[in-house]
């Protein structure tokens, strides 16, 4: 023992040595880890003793806020601290994606043919359970390492339905029947027909090509097999160039990259949970439910509402159960249908990975089929 | 228009970010006050939240701390815009938080005397029948009510029946004088989602009660009209001045 501490010290003292340089590198985030713990606990503690908390006992006397401006700061914060969990734990599979995922062995997995690759996309939330505040990051890392787009159009669309916690609370709500069967069908089936729309274009002419933080991302080539090697001279690679290929060193990296997909996506989260919570505040619901009573116009209703309010995929159909008996079936499977592929947030973190005309059509495209198939359902078949 | 700052800088900025949004949840998760924000049942949420904020920070600190010893001098664009971002919901969070109120009934539909559709299918498994000992809430009146009716019963066997609820206080300008609405917001997921419940109540000082207190209401329920629907009325024989739940809201 005192020989190893011995070895230790000798290496360390050894300054220069690269070895000292990794073990230092390698014990440094431990380190950090542990002592960020140890200062969250006491500040939570700190906390805890006092009934009022010492950040509100701070805060009280000199703000006064307004009873609107309340509301508002209510709901924004229930979205956001709903939603801030799957986000950093998207950030956190985005980052072992960057590292752990190599291009060659993502091109080997997804099927050659684009009708299976998208379909394999589209099913993919069953293995890779990520919900729509998630899955932005995640889809992101994939296709700067080459996932065909369309496979990954077909990804983002889907997995915030098709998956089994979603898969479990709509059963929780609505029991197995027509509405957890439409849910699923027509969502894996609107995601997937998007997504073959989506396997014409350039990858060049829909990916954003630089993210604001200045970490140019994304395949440059207009073909998206047999480049993917590019990528490693360029994008978020800062910690992989110095790291090790240790395991430590790659988790390292794989977290790094990770705090940088929550400050570039994370804002569009904050930005589209303030609109979503000011238009709660202060547009009556009536004004949107009004519209609701013939057929049309509650599926139309319900979509809207749903882009609106922003809700959690994962936890939606609680939310849509309020309006069985008011709504028409068809409208509710629109709000089940549409919410989860594209509402105020999500949309405007789709904003991080694609251009502006790309995010209009990736709004308009699911609402479109989402009205369409829910009329036709509603109409023909008496859904 | 872009600065450039050292790698370490550029990650102790992030960092700071991170754990200050680390420390306003836990805050809020331990003081109680998050259920003013999201359904309870989803705290363990937010502890993931906290933990994985740990996570992803521990590499900056490292990298700050290891850049100013060996000085590296690689610059980057500084995150301040993504950084102030990020910084509003900790901003927000310091306010002193307070669960909605009547404010926020202006912009959502009322539910008096009935609860919305089928709100009852949670409540009636998990918490109608689990706090027999406790006094039923307004949820648990308004699923009594709406079975009743589902049943194709008329109400009528509620009326001379007893009732203590707890609520804050509601009144808008189609409310009769001596008259308000006992009320609560139940909640599924989030602050989001929150639907406004509540009982009519009739009492003469109604009038001189103020919108959001929270009150006790004592009484016997008749089955009266009340804003054009039959539904059962509590009349109150006293109300008094009540605390605010430590869970304002009520889950289904």
């Amino acid at each position: 023992m005192s020989a190893m501490s011995g070895q230790h010290r000798v290496a360390e003292l050894a300054h220069v040595g690269h070895e000292a340089h990794v073990q230092r590198r390698r014990r440094g985030p431990l380190i950090t880890g542990v002592a960020l713990l140890v200062a969250l606990a006491i500040a939570v503690s700190w906390a805890m003793f006092h009934t009022r908390s010492p950040v509100d006992a701070a805060f009280a006397a000199p703000i006064s806020v307004p009873d609107r401006l309340h509301t508002f700061i209510t709901i924004f914060l229930g979205i956001f601290i709903e939603a801030v969990p799957f986000l950093l734990l998207g950030t956190l599979a985005s980052g072992f994606v960057e590292v752990f995922v190599r291009p060659e062995s993502l091109a080997r997995w997804i099927p050659r043919h684009p009708l299976l690759a998208v379909l394999a996309g589209a099913g993919l939330g069953i293995v890779l359970p990520v919900c729509e505040c998630g899955i932005v990051v995640v889809v992101r890392r994939l296709l700067a390492k080459g996932l065909p787009l369309r496979v990954g159009v077909a990804f983002l669309l889907a997995a915030p339905v098709v998956n089994p916690i979603v898969f479990a609370s709509t059963l929780t709500a609505f029991g197995p029947g027509k509405m957890l069967a439409g849910r699923f069908i027509l969502s894996f089936s609107i995601a997937a027909l998007i997504a073959l729309l989506f396997g014409a274009a350039r990858p060049g002419d829909v990916l954003r090509d630089e993210p604001e933080s200045g970490h140019p991302h994304g395949p440059h080539g207009h073909d998206h097999h047999g480049h993917g090697h590019d990528h490693d001279h360029h994008h978020h690679h800062h910690h992989l160039d110095t790291a090790a290929a240790t395991l430590p060193g790659r988790i390292r990296a794989a977290v790094a990259a990770g705090a940088d997909d929550l400050f570039d996506v994370g804002r569009y989260l904050v930005v589209g949970s303030l609109i979503a919570a000011a238009l709660q505040a202060l547009v009556p619901r009536e004004a949107i439910l009004a519209v609701g009573g013939g057929a049309v116009s509650s599926v139309m209703a319900l979509s809207a509402l749903a882009f609106v309010i922003s809700v959690c995929s994962t936890v939606d159909a609680f939310v849509a159960l309020s309006f069985v008996g008011t709504f028409t079936s068809a409208s509710i499977l629109a709000f089940l249908v549409f919410g989860p592929m594209v509402d105020i947030k999500s949309a405007l973190m789709f904003s991080s990975v694609f251009r502006p005309r790309v995010v209009a059509y990736l709004i308009v495209l699911p609402l479109t089929a989402t009205l369409v198939a829910c009329l036709l359902l509603s109409t023909q078949v008496g859904f | 228009m872009r600065t450039l700052v050292s790698r370490a800088t550029a990650a102790a900025i992030r960092a700071a970010v991170m754990m200050a949004l680390a420390v306003i949840l836990a805050v809020r998760y331990l003081d109680g006050s998050l259920g003013y924000f999201i359904n309870l049942r989803y705290g363990w949420l937010t502890v993931v939240a906290i933990a994985s904020l740990v996570i992803l920070s521990a590499p900056l600190l490292a990298t700050v701390l290891q850049r100013r010893r060996s000085g590296a001098g690689e610059r980057v664009p500084a995150p301040w815009l993504a950084g102030a971002v990020l910084a509003v919901p900790v901003l927000l969070a310091l306010i002193p938080p307070r669960p909605l109120g009547t404010d926020a009934m202006a912009t959502r539909a009322l539910q008096i005397g009935s609860v919305p559709a089928t709100a009852s299918l949670g409540v009636t498994s998990d918490m109608a029948l689990a706090t027999s000992d406790a006094p039923r809430t307004v949820l648990d009146w308004l699923v009594m009510f709406d079975q009743d009716s589902v049943g194709g019963g008329d109400l009528s066997r509620f009326v001379g029946e007893s009732a203590r609820v707890r609520g804050f206080v509601y009144r808008d300008e189609r409310f009769p004088a001596g008259t308000f609405m006992v009320s609560r917001f139940l909640l599924s997921c989030c602050a989001a989602d929150a639907a406004p419940i509540g009982l009519a109540v009739r009492w003469p000082d109604a009038d001189f009660l103020d919108d959001d207190a929270w009150v006790w209401v004592d009484g016997e329920f008749s089955v009266e009209t009340f804003l054009d629907e039959r539904m059962p009325v509590l009349v109150a024989g006293e109300v008094t001045s009540a605390d605010q739940p430590p869970q304002p809201y009520l889950y289904y």
